[in-house]
């Protein structure tokens, strides 16, 4: 099933301002089983659009998206039941944390298998089960969510879509406001949590050295066009980064430099900080 | 749900846009009370709305204010119309029976109230159009705080309460870009603000209005932050960037407004009937 875009468009209509086009033609399939995706790009180049397609909360202007089997287009079918496709794909927005609202932990993340008609005892055992996938214990359940960390808010709230059981979570740039730590824990628990799960898993980011730890796949958007859709290992050997606003993670960045200041012949294409430094090591060795 | 831009700020540099915001506030007020204005008899009164209507149609083209939006606005004034038809025919009346269903008497007064009723509504909707989509609501406020000057003197805070509507005002935008926001957020998890149940519905709107509060107490907290930081005191005394010049265009506009006005007050004082003099002259 998954997600298939076919030549999608969309285009924003404003009163005031002129007319603004987010995407431009885009075709790519998204399988609903064991793919990490990484969807990177500039500020304003159709991130978010493109994600918000993906379950149906924006309608293409163009073209078709299919979503687990259901044909979404331009025009809105009466008899289409929309609500349902949020169930296959949990869409987690960026700062998902106004999204909270209810008086514990437990009945907010309750909030959307119920929502799905689920029963009140299967729900709560999917709270449960969530609330430990995030990385956090039961005792965070019968709290206030006003009352957590910034941190604990957004793994509640990601803990609410995930008690829905999507096959394909979307992630709006989750580890934004987070410190560096943070940003890794939480990139460490969606990776785990896919692993786990099997589900497929798209992260909206800015940040490069996650994307080339953790993605196994990476779908590039530039002023609207989707311009690449490959590994992440293609990705950072593509010439045309700097044209695409994107920049290499820092180990590829360190390593190509010492490459070129002491002439060392050492493969810069590491994935994270333990393996640049093994490379090096390798090499001074000698 | 998109569309509650009506009435709108639009920025042009129409000549009705480059008047002093405190003449056109001046201007809404005397035009109204010109609409409010009862004549001889109903001919009389209905060339008069019609003049005034014509006159703000010139308004609406000089500032570029498409009729469609207008229109828009309208729509949701049918029920009123109806309502008005009903509570005017239901209160006792007099005069000439227009017609009767059974033994329920329609006088033509009953109509005519109504229509007056309703284009003293359009009329006044498309005034408070102009002036709303040719003045930045900043500029309003300020033309507001100038009012309230005098009041100054019994103690009355006129910045605080103008600082206040342009606050509000500001974050009108905001808070339905948050609405929003919150609204796709909630959709994701599977609510539905369409269609359901009513208990469905009241359900959809807490699980809008809570993060929606939330937030809006955090903004104004830090907006009072950034304020203080900025050195903000309500009593002390500041300049302005765009200070509001007076210039002759404003005083014609002025002069006109105002003569208008006389004019119709004169018309309905002496009683004059348009219909009984070019009657007369043939």
């Amino acid at each position: 099933m998954g997600i298939h875009f076919r030549q999608v468009s969309h285009q924003y209509f404003s009163q005031q301002n002129s007319d603004y086009q987010a995407i431009y033609d885009i075709t790519l399939s998204i399988e609903d089983q064991h793919e990490f995706i990484c969807l990177i790009g500039h500020t304003g180049s159709g991130k978010s659009t493109l994600a918000q397609h993906m379950n149906a909360l924006v309608f293409p202007t163009k073209g078709t998206v299919e979503i687990a089997g259901v044909l979404v287009s331009q025009k809105r079918d009466k008899k289409t039941d929309y609500n349902r496709l949020r169930k296959h794909v949990g869409l987690v927005f960026q700062f998902p944390e106004y999204q909270l609202f209810e008086e514990t932990v437990e009945k907010d993340i309750m909030f959307g298998p119920l929502n799905f008609k689920v029963s009140p005892e299967v729900a709560k055992e999917k709270a449960l089960e969530s609330i430990r996938l995030v990385g956090l214990n039961e005792s965070y359940l019968n709290r206030n969510p006003f009352n957590l960390s910034g941190g604990e808010k957004k793994r509640v709230s990601i803990a609410g879509i995930l008690a829905m059981d999507p096959e394909i979570l979307v992630l709006d740039e989750p580890t934004s406001g987070l410190d560096p730590q943070g940003k890794r824990q939480l990139m460490r628990l969606f990776k785990d949590i896919q692993e786990k799960t099997n589900k497929t898993v798209v992260i909206i980011t800015h940040d490069m050295d996650l994307v080339y730890e953790y993605a196994t796949r990476t779908l590039v958007l530039s002023d609207g066009n989707l311009v690449f859709d490959g590994t992440p290992d293609d990705l950072f050997r593509r010439e045309e980064l700097a044209t695409w606003s994107l920049s290499l993670p820092q180990t590829i960045r360190v390593l190509k430099g010492l490459k070129e200041q002491f002439h060392l012949e050492l493969n810069p294409y590491q994935k994270t900080v333990e393996e640049a430094v093994r490379e090096i090591e390798k090499v001074t060795s000698r | 749900m998109a569309n509650i831009a009506l009435g709108r700020y639009v920025p042009y540099n129409s000549f009705i846009h480059r008047l002093d915001p405190r003449l056109k506030l001046f201007g809404l007020i005397v035009l109204m009370v010109g609409i409010f204005i009862k004549f001889v008899n109903v001919p009389m009164n209905f060339i008069v709305y019609g003049l005034i209507f014509i006159l703000i149609a010139m308004m609406m083209m000089v500032s570029r204010i498409k009729f469609k939006t207008l229109f828009k606005q309208l729509k949701a004034l049918w029920i009123m119309i109806t309502f008005l038809l009903i509570i005017n025919t239901i209160v006792p009346n007099s005069g000439a029976i227009a017609f009767s269903i059974g033994s329920w008497n329609i006088y033509w007064n009953a109509i005519f109230q109504t229509l007056y009723i309703v284009i003293r509504l359009v009329l006044m909707i498309a005034l408070t159009m102009v002036l709303t989509s040719t003045t930045r609501p900043l500029d309003l406020t300020y033309a507001i705080e100038w009012y309230l000057l005098p009041f100054k003197v019994i103690r009355f805070p006129t910045h605080e309460i103008a600082m206040t509507i342009s606050i509000a005002l500001r974050f009108i935008p905001t808070l339905l870009d948050e609405t929003y926001r919150i609204m796709k957020a909630q959709a994701s998890r599977g609510v539905d603000f369409v269609s359901g149940k009513l208990s469905e519905k009241v359900r959809a709107i807490v699980s809008l209005i809570v993060p929606l509060f939330i937030s809006a107490f955090q903004r104004s907290e830090e907006l009072a932050n950034a304020m203080e930081a900025r050195g903000y005191n309500p009593s002390g005394k500041r300049t302005r960037y765009r200070v509001m010049k007076w210039r002759v265009p404003d005083s014609i506009a002025l002069i006109f407004v105002v003569g208008l006005l006389s004019g119709i007050i004169v018309l309905a004082a002496l009683k004059v009937d348009f219909v009984a003099i070019i009657g007369n002259l043939f």
